[in-house]
């Protein structure tokens, strides 16, 4: 069970939109034991006897009580691997600042985004020339 | 008193939102009882169309056009009629017909104004919500661990439960390293699918007594792309040996019908009035099909083999005694497993 998760917080935690891998040495890793769990099904018979469409997450992180809650998806199960991964990511920002993944992040698409434009203004220029020499202005 | 006159008027509604003529828009006087209104008609901008009154429930008003405002309109309309689960319930439809899985796109397309086929069919399914048919079979699907599976009535709707119990048998699968598993009523085949989508040399013979059921997860394993790795058989299980199975497993498994008989009498409108009862009802106590469940397996698996059932907490000590009485089956109850609930809901029984 806990090896699931594990591996399902490698896919949902770190989405992979560019090339830029981030540095996750310093993400902290969960403990099962040191979370607390509770869910909107609750009390009450469950299993077959219940018909609920709310499944509705909350994850409690004990030593630090940061929580975090999930409902995004129609599937409990999916919900809690969210839940952790949401949770990895707090605590991430928490410990972490400057060097947590999402920083990371933010810096290396601030970066592209500069480049970009540095691109962007080099180019223009140079076309600009360009139309200048022969003589298209 | 108050209470009696209440009861009474949900009871008149209940029986109104029943009948098949019922349309909340053409009959809003139903709700005046013992001068208590029930206010069954929605917002004074929601009104019949074009005044000719033909097409009732579809929404013409000026304002209520956009996401948010449908949202509000119908929840209030779901709460005055006591409909479990109002928000989810509008979420998920406006969702659903926002083309989305998620109830978040609502909140994100907050302002977003409705085309009048949107709206209509906005009311069309909020109406089936008023007589209590599940959202699941509203919208046709629901999610099952990660996969998408359509929903039909009555076909058994997989509780959330559920998917701990595939953990639990991809754990023996893994470990056994088998190639085949049987499932015992697959209902619409969420177990099943979901072993066949996690284990890729995997081979899976599933069997229910209903023809919709077995209907249902034929279409699910298409849709998910493993027909070709599943065996749907369409049989009911009694105490003697299914004719239809040749061989013998490692690993069965099953979410038979486990509700005691008289907790069948206090189940959800939604589950009562929509779901096959012969999904759930196990008899006196509980365990009618798991005992068949169980002397069949004991013919069908091999020497430590094992048999995985998600049952009622109260089941595993009766299931150890009951297989206390009947040595000759070889079966031992090894473990039982907790739910998310902290409940005792998972039983691995081995054969010796
Ligand atoms: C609780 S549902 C489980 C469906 C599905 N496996 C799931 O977990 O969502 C039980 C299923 O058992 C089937 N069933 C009930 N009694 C049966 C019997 N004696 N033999 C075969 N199938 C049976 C019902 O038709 C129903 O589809």
């Amino acid at each position: 069970m806990l090896h699931r998760f594990k591996a399902a917080l490698k896919i949902v935690g770190y989405s992979i939109r560019t090339k830029f891998t981030a540095d996750s040495s310093k993400v902290p890793v969960l403990v099962e034991t040191e979370l607390k769990e509770q869910f909107v099904r609750g009390s009450g018979p469950g299993g077959q006897a219940v018909n609920k469409t709310a499944n509705c997450v909350t994850l409690k992180h004990l030593p630090t009580g940061v929580v975090v809650k999930c409902h995004e998806t129609r599937s409990l199960e999916e919900n809690r691997k969210k839940a952790r991964a949401l949770l990895v990511d707090k605590l991430d920002n928490l410990v972490n600042g400057i060097d947590s993944v999402e920083a990371q992040r933010k810096r290396y698409e601030d970066k592209k985004g500069k480049d970009k434009k540095r691109k962007q203004v080099k180019l223009s220029l140079l076309k600009a020339e360009w139309k200048k020499r022969e003589n298209l202005v | 008193m108050k209470r009696a006159v209440i009861r009474h008027t949900l009871n008149k509604i209940w029986s109104l939102t029943h009948s098949k003529t019922f349309n909340v828009f053409h009959a809003p006087s139903f709700v005046n009882l013992n001068g208590k209104v029930f206010h069954l008609r929605l917002h004074s901008t929601w009104q019949s169309n074009n005044g000719n009154g033909s097409d009732s429930g579809s929404f013409t008003g000026k304002k209520a056009k956009k996401v948010k405002e449908i949202l509000k309109a119908w929840l209030d309309m779901f709460h005055s009629c006591h409909i479990s689960e109002p928000k989810q319930s509008i979420e998920h439809i406006i969702a659903h017909t926002l083309g989305s899985r998620s109830i978040s796109s609502v909140y994100k397309f907050n302002n977003k104004v409705l085309s009048l086929r949107e709206i209509q069919q906005i009311n069309e399914l909020c109406q089936q919500r008023l007589k209590r048919l599940p959202i699941q079979y509203i919208i046709q699907e629901w999610d099952f661990r990660g996969l998408t599976l359509k929903m039909s009535p009555p076909v058994f709707i997989p509780r959330p439960e559920t998917e701990m119990l595939v953990d639990v048998v991809l754990n023996e699968v893994e470990r056994k390293a088998t190639d085949s598993v049987l499932e015992f009523c697959c209902g619409s085949g969420a177990i099943s699918i979901s072993l066949l989508k996690s284990q890729p040399q995997l081979n899976v013979t599933a069997i229910d007594k209903s023809k919709e059921a077995c209907g249902l997860t034929e279409l699910n394993a298409k849709l998910h792309d493993v027909s070709s790795r599943l065996k749907v058989i369409h049989e009911e299980i009694t105490e003697d040996h299914p004719d239809a199975i040749l061989k013998k497993y490692d690993v069965i498994v099953s979410n038979p019908p486990y509700l005691f008989e008289d907790d069948m009498i206090s189940l959800q409108p939604e589950i009562k009035l929509y779901e096959d009862l012969e999904a759930l009802d196990g008899g006196i106590d509980g365990l009618k099909v798991i005992k068949n469940i169980l002397r069949v397996s004991s013919g069908l698996l091999n020497c430590d083999g094992r048999v995985f059932l998600e049952v009622d907490p109260r089941h595993p000590d009766l299931i150890r005694s009951w297989l206390r009485q009947y040595p000759a089956m070889k079966l031992h109850l090894e473990r039982v497993y907790k739910d998310f609930c902290d409940k005792d809901r998972f039983v691995e029984i081995v054969k010796k």
